[in-house]
């Protein structure tokens, strides 16, 4: 807009009120605006529903489930900021759809289980759960031995370091004793983790002593089978 | 920072205010990561400010879309938040809180100094200029998206969030140890920081702060509260002189059309951001702010 200083108010006046009425004159545009929303929205979801699901975090104790906690979490990084251990990371950009939101690499830095879970009371939208108030009951996910072959106990070595590093020792991770088949007066102990008590820490992925652990925690849906309903047995055992 | 007005030869007392503001909310999320001082915690996105849970509105309001279910605290800590836009405000969010905003402001002016070397006039160069309207149509659809799909949409490319996770995330550590500075270091800048860069560069080549007045469905959201906010520039018709300073350093520059037009005496339009720069513009004091009531025109 021009401002020849000559100007009086008057014809100033005058070009401002045109140029208001010219503005109202203008119409937006809605049609173009509505289609580049409803074909830039059908693209998001095709591409957000592609990336659904495709990777397991092992989130902080009393993480809903994945997808209600995609749909809650803030990603504003206070339970990362409660951790007294680090163990809480936010997703970088590279994670997609969970960009922003909190997970725990087990083998970098488990999660300690601290007593009074202050990521739980720290989260401000309900992402984490607060009506888990006893750190037995979380269930982050399950530790599983993914590899029998790399578990140097279950080759006949004396190992038990994931059953000690087990903050439920002995309720979550128990050892079983049986006999070495091979040397024929030695024994193995097979450490038998117990998916009722494990609380998916990743405690016992972080102390396994071999080069890629053997133990690891999974997600329930991805360790957890389900026996038949019409399965009746009488010696159950656990 | 230029501190006198290169037009009117006014000191530009709002600028200096909002550029303090602004450092002063960087610095603010920076105080924990860095000192393991507790006034704040959290991000813009959701924080603990001494004690007081406050979250950003929209995000709830995404939140509660994608989940389909209401926590009540949640609720709480937005409604502090919108109740105190609706005073200051709408988009004074955007002017004075905002760090992907602030960061846009800063690296959009990088535009004016190129164009000094290569000793072109100040406002020339490509202008993309578009629609404001756009950014209703993105706030629509980030909700209409987190609703389909169950995921809150928003926060997977938002700079805002980006931004704020650049600060809290990839150069200092999310706790109080600044683990995470070695780890930056070794690892290179993020993505995210990559993000939010390419929308710098684009803007400075483009379109000074494009994303802000045209995209932001945050800005749009405030936008809408602002329509009704307390706190508004007030204009004078009996000593303005129409010399059109103020709409020159407007970043909004619609907003001041119908006040300067004599139909209003408010500036009533959600995109004010309530910067403070026509007042600074303005030779004869004919702007100021001031309480308004929310149907008064």
């Amino acid at each position: 807009m021009e401002r020849p200083d000559e100007d009086t108010y008057e014809r100033r006046f005058e070009r401002v009120r045109e140029h208001v009425a010219a503005m109202s004159r203008r119409k937006f545009l809605a049609i173009p605006g509505i289609l580049g929303s409803v074909i830039g929205g059908a693209f998001a979801v095709f591409e957000i529903e592609l990336l659904k699901g495709k990777k397991f975090h092992l989130r902080p104790p009393g993480a809903l489930a994945e997808e209600k906690f995609l749909a809650t979490c803030l990603r504003c990084g206070q339970c990362a900021q409660a951790c007294p251990y680090n163990s809480v990371r936010l997703a970088a950009a590279e994670e997609g759809i969970a960009i922003g939101t909190p997970y725990i690499e087990a083998r970098r830095i488990p999660c300690y289980l601290c007593e009074d879970l202050p990521c739980i009371k720290a989260c401000p939208s309900g992402s984490l759960s607060k009506e888990i108030s006893d750190r037995g009951n979380v269930k982050m996910g399950l530790a599983v031995i993914v590899d029998r072959q790399a578990c140097i106990a279950l080759q006949g070595l004396r190992c038990e370091v994931c059953y000690r590093s087990c903050p439920l020792m002995g309720k979550a991770i128990a050892l079983e004793f049986r006999p070495h088949e091979v040397t024929g007066k030695h024994a193995i102990f097979e450490p038998v983790v117990n998916f009722d008590a494990c609380v998916g820490c990743g405690l016992c992925e972080h102390a396994c002593v071999v080069d890629i652990p053997a133990i690891k925690v999974l997600s329930l849906a991805d360790a957890k089978g389900l026996m038949g309903r019409h399965c009746r047995i009488g010696t159950r055992i656990g | 920072m230029i501190l006198r007005n290169p037009v009117s030869e006014k000191f530009r007392k709002w600028l200096v205010i909002r550029r303090a503001v602004q450092i002063s909310v960087v610095a603010l999320f920076l105080l924990f990561p860095l000192t393991g001082l507790a006034w704040i915690q959290g991000n813009i996105g959701a924080a603990n400010l001494f004690g007081l849970s406050i979250a950003d509105p929209l995000s709830i309001l995404g939140s509660v879309v994608a989940s389909k279910k209401i926590y009540v605290p949640a609720l709480a800590a937005a409604g502090i938040v919108a109740l105190f836009y609706f005073a200051v405000g709408g988009r004074a969010y955007c002017g004075y809180v905002c760090p992907a905003g602030f960061f846009f402001e800063i690296s959009s002016s990088v535009r004016n100094l190129v164009l000094k070397a290569l000793s072109r006039p100040k406002r020339s160069g490509w202008n993309l200029d578009l629609s404001p309207h756009i950014k209703y149509y993105t706030l629509i659809g980030v909700l209409a998206v987190s609703a389909v799909t169950g995921i809150m949409t928003f926060e997977i490319f938002s700079p805002i969030g980006l931004a704020t996770r650049v600060i809290s995330n990839d150069f200092v550590a999310a706790n109080p140890n600044g683990q995470n500075l070695e780890r930056f270091a070794a690892a290179g800048p993020s993505l995210g920081l990559l993000v939010l860069l390419g929308i710098a560069l684009f803007e400075a080549v483009f379109s000074k702060q494009a994303w802000c007045r045209f995209v932001c469905p945050l800005g749009a959201f405030y936008s809408l509260v602002g329509r009704t906010s307390l706190l508004r520039v007030k204009i004078d018709h009996a000593d303005c002189a129409l010399c059109l300073n103020c709409q020159a350093d407007c970043p909004a520059k619609y907003v001041l059309d119908r006040p300067l037009a004599k139909e209003q005496t408010y500036i009533t339009m959600g995109d004010c951001t309530n910067c403070g720069s026509c007042i600074d513009a303005c030779p004869s004091a004919s702007l100021k702010f001031a309480l308004r009531l929310p149907w008064r025109k």
